[in-house]
């Protein structure tokens, strides 16, 4: 043998292992082994299928109503005993366990009627379930209507979103709080749970502590419901000898117009009925919600004749002249004997009425300090129910035994609009802070605009001062633990498994400010079915605990990938490669929705499989297709994205000839035939042809997994009355098979 | 070992002498359902006690006349589909009452291991299979047809922090199923005859040196 021979054999034994080992690091390839089925749930609560086909009957008066009797007769929830049913209106499946026997968290959330956390087992992987326990509902009420839409939508706003941590015997039950004013901005709720059979979610009370506390633990309240006409000191409806209440600031002598001059005000605050606040025992028979209720409106009005100049009678009390916190309500509740304070109340703004209030407290009648933060109103003509401030939780023990405490909830200027500021130390009440009044609701760019200065008031319901004479909490036995050092979390996107401290990946969402520095991004166009705008910012992120509660972020800097020469973007904390929350590509994945799979594969990398969203979409909740990406070794900082949207696992329908807002050209999306399901044109739209996400990759073998994932019919995504209901939330499955010699743990 | 057991070995023995000669091989399978702890680990209040034994399931059988047991194997799960995916720090025993040598058949003893940190379990164990001389020391137990099958806390545990308290733990066990073979105690005349075949081989073997 020639020595440049021997040479070369000696090179490719010595390489030989290596090419072998690139070989083996192929990313894996994923093969659908079945059709998509719609899953079924045998027991548990009212479904879609129950309500009726396509546009006739519904959750009020379908074959099989939501409450027993239903219709008008109103009721309790129905439960099915053991009746099996399409897996509808559940999704955000979180499964847990592998081969043919799993687990499964579910988000129940019939439309604008309820939400609650509902566990259920398969023997099948997946393709059926039985019901094992629901929790955590946010009401007991019947719907008043099949859409239960009444003036402006129901309330669903409950707990969302469930994950788990399971570690040293012990489960952790993780879940958004949707409530408005901390959705997508408080941490996560936490929950122990200690499965017990059956009771897979002992010890959670059936209903959360969003619901109405019991009326035990009420030091005064007031539900406003035997009072009419105008009310500027309204009394008490629970223990009126304990509180008084009284406006605000709507008597005075600003000047609303000028063009005609209209100065002064005096206070015309009245009880006026309002749908949608917490208050179950309003005026609708039958447990039938939402309620018409009596709500306070506080307000204005103009004075008259010779009392002003100009136009009467058009003043109506809220002034952008008026000092920070010096308009709204006040609430003032003698707590002696009671420990363990609790301020809960519901908050409603008309579409002018002012956007941001600030809450306050004193313990003499005479100094009063901010507390909690600034509340912002999620929109117009909307109630902002159970905003609670818990004393104790905040370490404020001092308004405890007071006979002078008290709460005002006042306005405050618009810290997103341009020109806020306080001074150092944050109070927002400063005669040196700056700013303007904005309204509740939003300009056509999704940007605050200012308060109009003669329209809009506030309303106010289910106003509860609440204490215990032992100290003992006097909401609930659940009461809500946050998470802390998650980053406005919408949820968690996987666990990986086998960490301690234990890490996490997880959906961080920042409201409405991809029009804020630094992350004022290029906006996406108008939606193409809806026309929805949507300015919210998402990114993933990793973060680690050792005590389930508080979490350390750990994600690096990175910068969005597409950025306008004129505005270039700055590395923001994101994991790098999974999507790019400044891209208008209808190719791109500006949204990551949470619940995922990761899994450790046989080539060393990491495999997850997510759902997404674009912007043709129009919605941050990232629900465009099921996509799957890989992190190599043990990054899961750098991600390559295998499946996207163009080549995805499963794409709501196909949208063809549109062009793309980044590009300029005409496209198809997705470019390809999707791995699951046939969501192209000519009529064959599957069951998630509306919305797909949140895959649960469930490992069966060690090549197969069964996908769990959730998804909406397209009907659900048309407007007005062409809206479907009968098919939205739906749990489904597929088979899936890795062919390329990968392998799973 | 072998010597302790000894004496429990004849007794056995003694016990299936004279058995009917009808009796049949055979395995006797037993399962336990889920089972997950009610105790927990509370570090809020107090440090466990290592050792203590709690007792997940009783397998009750009969080892049919005239047979003796051949052998003994046992698997099951850390962590349960009915409770938690996995398991407090924990060591499992088959044994019976008063018994001070209980035998060991599983352990989720690090927190390294996934039947304590894995989020995806139940995770198999086993099958384990047990020695003669483990077999010897339950010899009581199998003669009175009830086996217990029993856990301790590890007392390696370290508290883990929830909040602002510490996390309860909770033992989460699946499935353990149970295979005792058995086979038919050979008859006295049974036993004259091999010996007497013994014996004749032996001499064959010395006739053949000689």
């Amino acid at each position: 043998m020639k020595k440049i021979d021997f040479a070369l054999c000696v090179s490719m034994a010595l390489f030989a292992p290596v090419l072998v080992g690139t070989s083996a690091a192929q990313n894996a390839q994923w093969t659908a082994t079945s059709s998509p089925i719609q899953a079924t749930i045998a027991g548990g609560p009212w479904t879609l299928g129950q309500g009726g086909s396509a546009k006739t009957g519904g959750a009020f008066d379908g074959p099989t109503p939501y409450c027993t009797p239903g219709n008008s007769g109103g009721g309790t929830e129905r439960v099915n005993a053991a009746t099996v049913n399409t897996f509808n209106p559940y999704y955000f499946p979180f499964v847990v366990g592998s081969g043919q026997n799993v687990k499964g968290y579910f988000d129940y959330r019939p439309k604008d009627i309820n939400e609650a956390v509902v566990a259920a087992t398969s023997t099948n992987a997946g393709q059926s379930w039985t019901f094992q326990e629901m929790v955590e509902q946010l009401t007991t009420e019947c719907p008043n209507s099949d859409k239960n839409t009444a003036s402006s939508g129901g309330n669903d706003n409950g707990e969302g979103h469930g994950t788990i941590i399971s570690y040293a015997g012990s489960t952790i039950l993780y879940t958004l709080n949707r409530m408005n004013g901390h959705v997508d901005s408080d941490g996560l709720i936490v929950h122990q749970i200690v499965p017990r059979g059956a009771n897979a979610l002992n010890p959670l009370p059936a209903s959360s502590p969003f619901m109405q506390p019991p009326t035990a633990n009420v030091i005064a309240g007031w539900n406003f419901n035997n009072l009419s006409g105008t009310q500027t000191t309204p009394a008490a409806s629970t223990n009126p000898g304990a509180g008084a209440a009284s406006t605000l600031g709507m008597t005075n002598s600003y000047t609303y117009s000028t063009t005609p001059l209209t100065v002064g005000s005096t206070d015309g605050s009245n009880v006026t009925k309002t749908t949608l606040s917490s208050d179950p025992s309003g005026t609708a028979a039958h447990n039938i919600g939402p309620n018409n209720n009596e709500a306070w409106r506080v307000v204005g009005v103009g004075l008259t004749g010779s009392q002003t100049t100009g136009t009467p009678g058009t003043g109506n009390g809220w002034n952008l002249a008026a000092p920070p916190c010096t308009q709204g309500a006040q609430f003032m509740v003698n707590t002696t004997g009671f420990q363990h304070i609790v301020f809960q109340y519901d908050w409603y703004t008309t579409n002018q009425g002012v956007r941001d209030l600030q809450a306050l407290y004193t313990t003499d009648g005479i100094n009063w300090t901010p507390v909690g933060p600034i509340q912002v109103t999620a929109g117009g003509s909307a109630f902002n129910n159970q905003i609670t401030i818990d004393f104790k939780a905040l370490g404020i023990t001092s308004v405890e035994g007071k006979p002078n405490f008290g709460v005002r909830l006042v306005s405050v200027y618009d810290p997103d609009y341009p020109g806020y500021s306080i001074p150092t130390g944050g109070n927002v009440c400063s005669s040196t802070a700056t700013g303007t009044y904005t309204a509740a609701s939003l300009g056509s760019n999704n940007q605050p605009v200012v308060y109009n200065n003669n329209s809009g008031n506030w309303r106010f319901d289910e106003v509860n001062v609440l204490g215990t004479a032992n100290g003992t909490n006097p909401i609930t036995s659940d009461p809500i633990i946050n998470t802390t050092g998650l980053v406005n979390p919408d949820g968690i996107l996987a666990v990986v498994p086998n960490t301690y401290p234990i890490e996490v990946l997880y959906i961080s969402k920042t409201l409405n400010s991809d029009y804020l520095a630094p992350t004022n991004y290029p906006v996406c166009p108008p939606s193409i079915p809806n026309g929805n705008l949507n300015d919210d910012v998402e990114v993933v992120r990793i973060a680690t605990t050792t005590n389930f509660v508080n979490f350390t972020d750990i994600t690096p800097l990175n910068t969005p990938a597409f950025s306008l020469t004129s505005s270039p973007n700055s590395p923001i904390p994101m994991v790098n490669g999974l999507s790019d929350p400044s891209t208008t590509s209808y190719s791109g994945i500006r949204w990551v929705s949470p619940n995922g799979t990761l899994i450790q594969l046989s080539n060393g990398n990491w495999g997850l499989f997510f759902g997404g969203g674009n912007c043709l979409d129009g919605d941050s909740d990232a629900f465009h297709a099921l996509m799957y990406a890989e992190s190599a070794g043990s990054d899961l900082t750098n991600w390559t994205v295998i499946n996207g949207i163009n080549n995805p696992i499963a794409s709501i329908a196909q949208v063809s000839n549109v062009t793309d807002p980044q590009s300029g050209q005409t496209v198809t999306i997705p470019s390809t035939t999707p791995l699951v399901g046939q969501s192209v044109s000519l009529g064959l739209y599957d069951w998630f042809s509306g919305r797909v996400y949140a895959p649960q990759a469930i490992v069966t073998s060690p090549s197969t997994v069964s996908l769990v994932f959730a998804g909406y019919n397209a009907g659900f995504q048309l407007g007005g009355s062409s809206k479907d209901y009968s098919s939205y939330r739906n749990i489904g499955q597929v088979n899936l098979a890795v062919t390329n010699g990968v392998t799973l743990p | 070992m072998l010597k302790r057991a000894l004496p429990t070995i004849l007794f056995a023995s003694v016990l299936t002498l004279g058995a009917s000669s009808s009796a049949k091989a055979g395995d006797i399978i037993q399962t336990l359902p889920d089972f997950g702890s009610t105790d927990s680990y509370d570090f809020d209040t107090t440090f466990p006690t290592p050792g203590v034994s709690t007792t997940v399931g009783t397998y009750t059988f009969t080892i049919p006349t005239g047979n003796f047991v051949t052998g003994i194997t046992i698997s099951g799960f850390f962590g349960s589909e009915l409770y938690g995916v996995n398991t407090a720090l924990s060591d499992y025993y088959l044994g019976y009452a008063g018994d001070e040598t209980a035998v060991e058949v599983a352990n989720c003893d690090s927190a390294s291991l996934n039947c304590y940190s894995g989020q995806e379990g139940p995770y198999a164990w086993g099958p384990v299979t047990l020695t003669q001389a483990q077999i010897a020391d339950l010899a009581p137990a199998l003669a009175n047809g009830s086996l217990d099958f029993t856990y301790t806390w590890d007392s390696t545990t370290p508290p883990i922090s929830f909040g602002s308290g510490y996390l309860d733990q909770y033992v989460n066990v699946g499935p353990a199923t149970i295979d005792i073979s058995t086979a038919p105690t050979p008859e006295p005349a049974t036993v004259l005859f091999c010996f007497s075949g013994l014996a004749a081989l032996a001499a064959v073997r010395r006739f053949r040196k000689i």
